[in-house]
């Protein structure tokens, strides 16, 4: 059941499932028409708009999109850790481990944070607490889950510590942040997610704040511990390139919305949707980390104000005039499983895709391009 | 830590002596002078005036009276000598090894003019009641400021904060000295006449505070005498309170919220913690940071008597001898009394970057 990535399995994950019932039993983590909005002074911001995805048990899967796209207030929906108001949960479900932990009391969602879910930040420098030591903070989370003593905490979190190649934890645990450099403090707050062996990990840019030689340490990290400790893990990203080493699916996200999604190889090598394709196209080369997704030309619309019909339509390049009217669905598209949201696939653009086929076929860097 | 500590109390020396000489310098330059007292008095003649001048040492050259007054000079001798003490060493040495005794190197702040009692005698008699005064308004409030401040913060917006908002402006823009003269037209007016209306201790009941005799009375009486000042202080202290909780609410709900705003109070809850462990570990411990150097400052001040409440209440202490000192041109007791609470200001800035160097770790010292 826990083969991970065959394309059967991607087929049944993204599945629809019939609302109010658990997912099959090997998807741990099922979000399904998640919609997540902020109501801000000038208007509401429909942050997470309808998103449905899955995670394996054991799994891995890529969160990716340009900035503000929704990628961050998935992750802390699904953690529950948004602050009600301004955001409001608008509708959906999100079934971990067999249950709706939506509506779960406030409590028993207490026990599922930092012990059956983790979740790491951006920021390490400003995510864990000045004032209180690493060991302390790791030691806290490991009495709160575990039932265990002062001593058995301190001796599991200097395990912990050891488990992310902190070179000798015994001195370490007595540190403060301050004391340590971004890349320790990021291997610390992976210490400190994986301290209470957590069935899901949620990486939420872990990187992105780090050197490019540490951001390579640390997902290598990250790959290594995922693997030893059979967590599933959910990675936050705007750079495809992290995702390609790192994960068996990607979910695309575009304006709170999920435009494409795949296996990593559907994704990667064969997309299907013109975001995912300008975003594949504006990375310098894909075996280089580090190609920010800033390249499609044109901005990201204003949540305040969404083009009519497909989001992606004033900067996409295959645009035509249904498109402007037209909200796509996510439809099949592509290899088994996969699907994307653009009227290309549907039998409106048929036509059109077949036309830019050739034309790719024949080498024009153009297609699709026209009335 | 222990080096730390020496070594602000080491740079304190030179700033404390800076001190001296700036709260001469403001006293020499103030209009009046010591024989101001004088001026309204017919019978007092111009020579009485040299007099009293000569007696008081005001006939010497500024140099010369200022390092009397610090003790490094000895009033009994004359020309170079004034630098050697009775016993013939250098005048500034310690009393224990045969300096002088006069001056406030040897703690002596000298005598006051109006009272002809040692000044460091009339400073002690009143420290107490002010820090009795003090002190109970002081906890009381820190305690309600950070109640009433952590709560609006938590609870931001809600009614408990609109309300505790409009109390702490309300609070602010109420002036001392009306505040003090409305509780005691309530409480003490002829109306209600619950409370006393000034004062320290029921002059019918006990000798004044402070004396031998009343010592005497606290040993035999000490529940009805601790009583009896409970009663005098609760409205000097309420005054107290209600108009200085409000900056300090206030500091403190701001200070709080950007707490609460940070990404480890995130990762804190993202751990599965309670959010009482969040709220009260996690955030308050930050938001208490810089509230520790807030009090740091404000503490001398209330020390040095809160001028207008000991004012309105007759209250014995450090305020009302400054305004004492001020009519009645006291400039011995006048010095005194500035030169103690610079002192207090130097040392409370000292205590506060020592509490601020113990619980924020990120100080370096
Ligand atoms: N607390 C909040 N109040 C109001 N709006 C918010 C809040 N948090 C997020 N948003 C809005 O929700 C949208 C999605 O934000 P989100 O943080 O999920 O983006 P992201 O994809 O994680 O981007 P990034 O790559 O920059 O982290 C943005 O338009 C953002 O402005
Ligand atoms: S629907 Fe139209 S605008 Fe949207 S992605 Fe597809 S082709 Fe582009
Ligand atoms: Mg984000």
């Amino acid at each position: 059941m826990t083969a991970q990535g065959s394309v059967e399995e991607i087929a049944v994950t993204i599945a629809e499932r019939p609302a109010g019932t658990p997912p099959d039993e090997s998807i741990l983590l099922d979000v399904r028409g998640l919609q997540t909005h902020f109501h801000v002074m000038d208007g509401t911001v429909r942050a997470v708009d309808g998103v449905n995805f899955s995670v394996p048990r054991g799994g891995t899967v890529g969160l990716v999109g340009e900035s503000a796209c929704g990628k961050s207030v998935t992750a802390l929906t699904i953690m529950r850790l948004l602050d009600i108001p301004p955001a409001e949960i608008v509708g959906g479900e999100v079934w971990f481990d067999g249950t709706e932990i939506l509506g779960l009391p406030e409590d028993e969602m207490r026990h599922l944070r930092g012990n059956d879910i983790a979740m790491i930040f951006q920021e390490p420098l400003t995510s864990l607490n000045p004032v209180f030591t690493v060991g302390d903070q790791i030691a806290e989370q490991v009495r709160l889950h575990m039932k265990v003593d002062k001593k058995e905490a301190i001796d599991r979190s200097i395990e912990s510590l050891r488990l992310v190649g902190i070179p000798s934890p015994e001195q370490r645990i007595k540190q403060y942040p301050h004391e340590m450099s971004g890349g320790m403090r990021q291997r610390v707050m992976i210490a400190m997610a994986l301290s209470c062996e957590p069935k899901l990990l949620i990486a939420d840019e872990p990187t992105t704040a780090l050197d490019v030689t540490i951001q390579a340490q640390i997902l290598e990290l990250l790959k290594s511990v995922q693997a030893r400790t059979k967590s599933a893990l959910m990675l936050i990203t705007h750079d495809l390139g992290v995702v390609a080493e790192m994960v068996d699916e990607i979910v695309v996200m575009y304006a709170g919305q999920i435009v494409e999604q795949g296996t990593a190889e559907q994704v990667l090598t064969a997309p299907t949707d013109p975001y995912t394709m300008g975003l594949i196209e504006s990375l310098p080369n894909v075996e280089k980390r580090g190609g920010r997704l800033s390249a499609i030309k044109g901005v990201v619309p204003s949540p305040f104000n969404l083009p009519p019909g497909c989001r992606f339509a004033p900067r996409c390049p295959y645009a035509w005039d249904a498109c402007r009217t037209t909200s796509p669905e996510l439809v099949p598209a592509g290899g088994p499983g996969q699907r994307a949201r653009c009227l290309l696939h549907t039998p409106a653009g048929a036509a059109r895709r077949a036309a830019m086929l050739d034309t790719a076929a024949s080498g024009g860097a153009t297609a699709g391009q026209g009335a | 830590m222990g080096k730390y500590i020496v070594r602000r109390v080491i740079q304190a020396i030179p700033v404390l002596f800076g001190i001296t000489i700036v709260v001469y310098a403001i006293l020499l330059a103030a209009p009046g002078g010591p024989t101001a007292r004088f001026a309204n008095n017919p019978r007092v003649t111009e020579a009485d005036r040299e007099k009293f001048k000569k007696a008081w040492g005001l006939d010497q050259p500024v140099p010369v009276q200022y390092c009397r007054w610090m003790g490094i000079c000895n009033p009994n001798n004359e020309g170079l000598a004034v630098f050697i003490s009775d016993q013939g060493v250098p005048n500034f040495l310690p009393t224990a090894i045969g300096g002088g005794t006069n001056g406030i190197l040897h703690g002596d702040f000298g005598i006051s003019i109006s009272t002809g009692q040692s000044v460091s005698s009339m400073i002690a008699r009143a420290a107490l009641p002010t820090a009795i005064l003090a002190g109970t308004a002081l906890v009381i409030w820190l305690i309600l400021a950070t109640l009433i401040g952590s709560f609006s913060a938590i609870k931001r917006y809600s009614f408990f904060d609109q309300a505790s908002t409009v109390f702490a402006y309300v609070g602010y823009a109420m002036p001392t000295f009306w505040l003090g003269i409305m509780l005691i037209f309530i409480f003490s007016g002829p109306g209600l006449n619950i409370l006393p209306a000034g004062g320290m201790t029921e002059t019918r009941l006990s000798p004044p505070f402070g004396t031998e005799a009343y010592w005497a009375y606290f040993a035999a009486n000490p529940f009805q005498a601790i009583a009896d000042i409970g009663r005098h202080l609760l409205l000097p202290v309420i005054t107290l309170v209600v108009v200085n909780i409000a900056g300090d609410s206030r500091f403190i709900r701001a200070s709080m919220l950007e707490s609460l705003s940070q990404d480890y109070v995130r990762t804190a809850k993202a751990k599965g913690l309670r959010n009482r462990v969040v709220w009260f570990k996690h955030a308050f411990r930050n938001a208490m940071l810089p509230f520790v150097t807030n009090v740091g400052l404000e503490i001398p001040f209330l020390f040095a008597g809160a001028i207008v409440t000991e004012t309105i209440f007759s209250w014995p202490g450090m305020g009302r001898l400054t305004i004492d000192a001020t009519r009645d041109y006291d400039y011995p007791l006048l010095m005194g009394v500035l030169l103690i609470t610079a002192i207090l200001v130097v040392f409370a800035n000292l205590l506060a970057d020592i509490a601020y160097a113990v619980v924020d770790p990120r100080i370096k010292y």
